[in-house]
């Protein structure tokens, strides 16, 4: 019987151990990939507030682009939502991009409305409803930061809540593309 | 689980506990100033941002020794579970008492790493910012340059230091008293011990450690 206990033991943590490996292996493997596939824009298409689909290579090639992935809820996200209203005018030289994985468009409309993000000039709100953004750029922190200039290259990334000031340095006026 | 219950075990771990907050308490006082807040995030955070930070950390600070009790029982009853199942399956005797017993004398091998940290905090290091607090002293990662190493590796590679061997060894020479005692007609060497430590409490080890790199995974 104890044998039996013994090897039925040895087989069930070989089980979790064997899971847990392979489950690291790949997702380390995958992250590793997503970490090289954003250094240039990935083509990959969110939902509009209005249900279509957009690309976020479709946006103007000659404006840097401003990937914001954000949750309603959060509050670095809130926090640093309202220093973007705040700053409005000084984000008209690029192409900003706030997507959530949030499935409530209510609260999405309210949070850009309560932080005044519509007074931004060039600015898209996506949803993210089949959760691609962590496939796609290997992780999810709420908020990061991405930003885009010449070429598509990712210039810098911020993982959790960032200065404005240090989005806006990467973002210089009437940058030349 | 007498141990823990009779005067004798729980001295043991009260002592265990204030030991360990003293030196927690320690490096507080002396390295986590307001400053070391504003140098670790002011990077990246609005000083407005900080404040809070620096704000919460002052009305929490209490929680981290409030749960150093729960954690080194969580920790104890880890390594004595673990134990007693690799004694199980070799068919000697032991109760699970006295592993737990063995497991908290034991786990006094780290309150030498943490007097050995504070020691290299003040004699050989330079602290700035809360991540030059967060280092295993005498650790394989110590030997590596820390910004060249993927973050899923820090926790596994800081696992590798000395005084997590010196755990092993005196687990295992604990072990050898515990087992010869319960088992007069087998005795074991401190060889045969030091085996039975590592593939019983390495299991646990290597389990927590897979554990903790998957929701480190998982999670970022």
């Amino acid at each position: 019987m104890r044998r039996i206990i013994k090897y039925l033991f040895i087989l069930s943590i070989g089980f979790v151990v064997g899971y847990l490996l392979v489950h690291i292996i790949s997702r380390y493997s995958e992250k590793k990939d997503a970490e090289n596939r954003i250094q240039t824009l990935p083509d990959v298409a969110f939902n509009s507030l209005a249900g279509l689909p957009v690309n976020l290579k479709s946006f103007d090639q000659s404006k840097p682009l401003v990937l914001v992935y954000f949750h309603p809820e959060c509050e670095h996200c809130q926090y640093e939502a309202q220093e973007i209203g705040q700053n409005a005018a000084t984000f008209s030289n690029c192409q900003l991009v706030m997507i959530t994985h949030d499935d409530s468009l209510q609260r999405v409309k309210s949070f850009c409305e309560t932080n005044h993000l519509w007074e931004v000039d060039n600015i898209e709100v996506l949803i993210d409803a089949a959760n691609q953004f962590k496939t796609v750029f290997g992780k999810a922190v709420i908020p990061s930061v991405y930003i885009y200039g010449t070429y598509r290259k990712l210039k810098k990334q911020y993982l959790g809540e960032t200065r404005i000031d240090l989005v806006l340095a990467e973002i210089p006026a009437n940058e030349k593309q | 689980m007498n141990f823990i219950y009779n005067r004798y075990g729980f001295t043991t771990f009260s002592l265990l506990v204030l030991i360990t907050a003293l030196l927690a308490l320690t490096i507080q006082i002396l390295f986590v100033s307001e400053a070391i807040y504003y140098q670790s995030f002011g990077t990246q955070l609005d000083i407005v941002r900080i404040n809070k930070i620096v704000d919460s950390a002052n009305k929490y600070k209490w929680l981290s020794y409030a749960v150093l009790p729960v954690l080194i029982l969580i920790r104890v009853f880890y390594t004595s579970i673990f134990l007693f199942i690799g004694i199980f399956f070799t068919e000697l005797k032991a109760e699970f008492g006295k592993l737990f017993k063995i497991a908290l004398l034991a786990d006094f091998v780290y309150v030498l790493a943490g007097l050995v940290k504070l020691v290299i905090l003040i004699f050989f290091r330079e602290v700035n910012t809360l991540q030059d607090l967060q280092f295993q002293p005498l650790s394989v990662m110590e030997l590596l340059n820390a910004k060249s190493i993927d973050p899923l590796f820090v926790y596994p590679l800081s696992l590798l230091n000395v005084f997590e061997l010196g755990y092993f060894l005196v687990l295992a020479w604990l072990l050898v008293g515990v087992i010869n005692e319960a088992n007069e007609e087998r005795t074991l060497r401190f060889g045969q011990s030091l085996k039975l430590v590592t593939t019983s409490y390495g299991s646990g080890l290597l389990l927590w450690v897979l554990v903790i790199m998957f929701i480190t995974l998982n999670l970022s």
